[in-house]
């Protein structure tokens, strides 16, 4: 899956670095520890916490791109540090619960 | 006495923080805005506050409280603050060594500089502070208050690393005080702890308790130390003195007038 995938499929680009982003698999959490121990590299975060820290430690981890979700606002010195960071960042106004769902289908398709 | 007292300031040991916020700086700063007592708070370390007590005895009338923002592991700050160097540094280590090893990378998480009182540098910290501690609140509440500091929860509404946003709710504890955010002040001049729900623009109706709110600069620059603080009637300066006037209400929160 690409980050043009999820674009096509509704999720508003906010800072793209490149649609062509290939995304391997995808975490949904809250908590940045936690997204700190079990992240994986080239994955997306699915998240509610839209602030510049989570671009921080998704930079650390390894992670290309964050679905921000309930259509939380995004912060300016979040998308500055993003784009130095090179990590895109989309949101939706659907839930983790549901955004998981969307996202695992793009990935996994149906298995 | 009047105290006039920023216990929320970040150092150049705060990874988020400006170089040039070196212990020296920092009280000078003060000193020179008037203010008398202060704080030096970095993210989960201590580690800047033999400076400023080196620093703070070359003043008479200058005081400081050892300590720092503590991350707890539901991910909120909190302000843990000691009288005592000594019990400071006790409870640094103890953070320190359950803080998760990330490793620093100056470039990219910021510097983690310990300086000296001559602005010269010490060392520099290998992990990285910006990270929750394995510490839940609660746990912390209690370790730091069996080593007779005290915990106030900072910025409390604020929509990062503020408790109200990460639980929904403050725990109930028998607080000091809370911190509520300068953000939440700077459009308004606010004369105790209890009006500043009407004039800032954030909804904290979730708290119907009769907590003492104060306000500290949170400041990462020079230029913001002492930009809001909290003018404290007491007796004289002692940690219990602090909790008593907090307590009863014997303070002002003051908005640095530009």
């Amino acid at each position: 899956m690409t980050i043009k995938d999820l674009i096509d499929n509704g999720f508003e680009p906010v800072l793209v670095i490149s649609e062509n982003t290939e995304i391997k698999t995808a975490y949904t959490s809250d908590l940045l520890s936690d997204v700190l121990a079990n992240g994986k590299e080239d994955s997306l975060l699915i998240t509610i916490q839209a602030h510049k820290n989570t671009v921080a430690v998704s930079s650390i981890v390894g992670i290309k791109a964050i679905i921000i979700c309930n259509n939380r606002r995004i912060p300016d010195d979040m998308k500055q540090l993003a784009l130095n960071e090179k990590v895109s960042i989309l949101r939706t106004k659907d839930d983790q619960f549901k955004t998981s769902y969307i996202v695992y289908k793009l990935i996994y398709g149906n298995e | 006495m009047i105290l006039k007292a920023d216990f929320h300031i970040h150092s150049c040991l705060s990874p988020c923080a400006s170089l040039t916020m070196s212990p020296k700086k920092i009280v000078e700063v003060a000193k020179d805005i008037g203010l008398n007592a202060i704080a030096i708070t970095d993210h989960n370390s201590s580690k800047n506050n033999l400076a400023l007590k080196n620093l703070s005895q070359k003043y008479k009338d200058f005081y400081c409280l050892f300590g720092m923002e503590l991350t707890v592991s539901e991910e909120f700050h909190t302000l843990c603050l000691f009288e005592n160097f000594e019990t400071a540094m006790k409870f640094d280590e103890i953070i320190y060594n359950s803080l998760p090893y990330v490793k620093n990378i100056p470039e990219k998480m910021g510097s983690e500089v310990i300086v000296d009182e001559n602005d010269y540098v010490v060392s520099e910290l290998d992990k990285y502070l910006g990270i929750a501690s394995t510490y839940s609140f609660e746990t912390a509440y209690n370790l730091v208050n069996s080593l007779g500091g005290i915990c106030i929860p900072s910025h409390i509404e604020r929509d990062f690393y503020g408790v109200l946003y990460q639980l929904g709710y403050l725990p109930q504890f028998d607080y000091v005080a809370c911190e509520v955010a300068y953000s939440s002040f700077k459009n308004s001049y606010l004369k105790n702890g209890k009006t500043i729900f009407k004039s800032c623009d954030i909804s904290i109706d979730k708290i119907k308790t009769d907590e003492n709110f104060i306000s500290n600069s949170d400041s990462h620059n020079p230029e913001d130390i002492g930009r809001i603080y909290n003018e404290i009637e007491l007796k004289e300066f002692s940690l219990e003195e602090l909790k008593k006037a907090f307590k009863q209400k014997n303070y002002e929160i003051v908005l640095k007038k530009f």
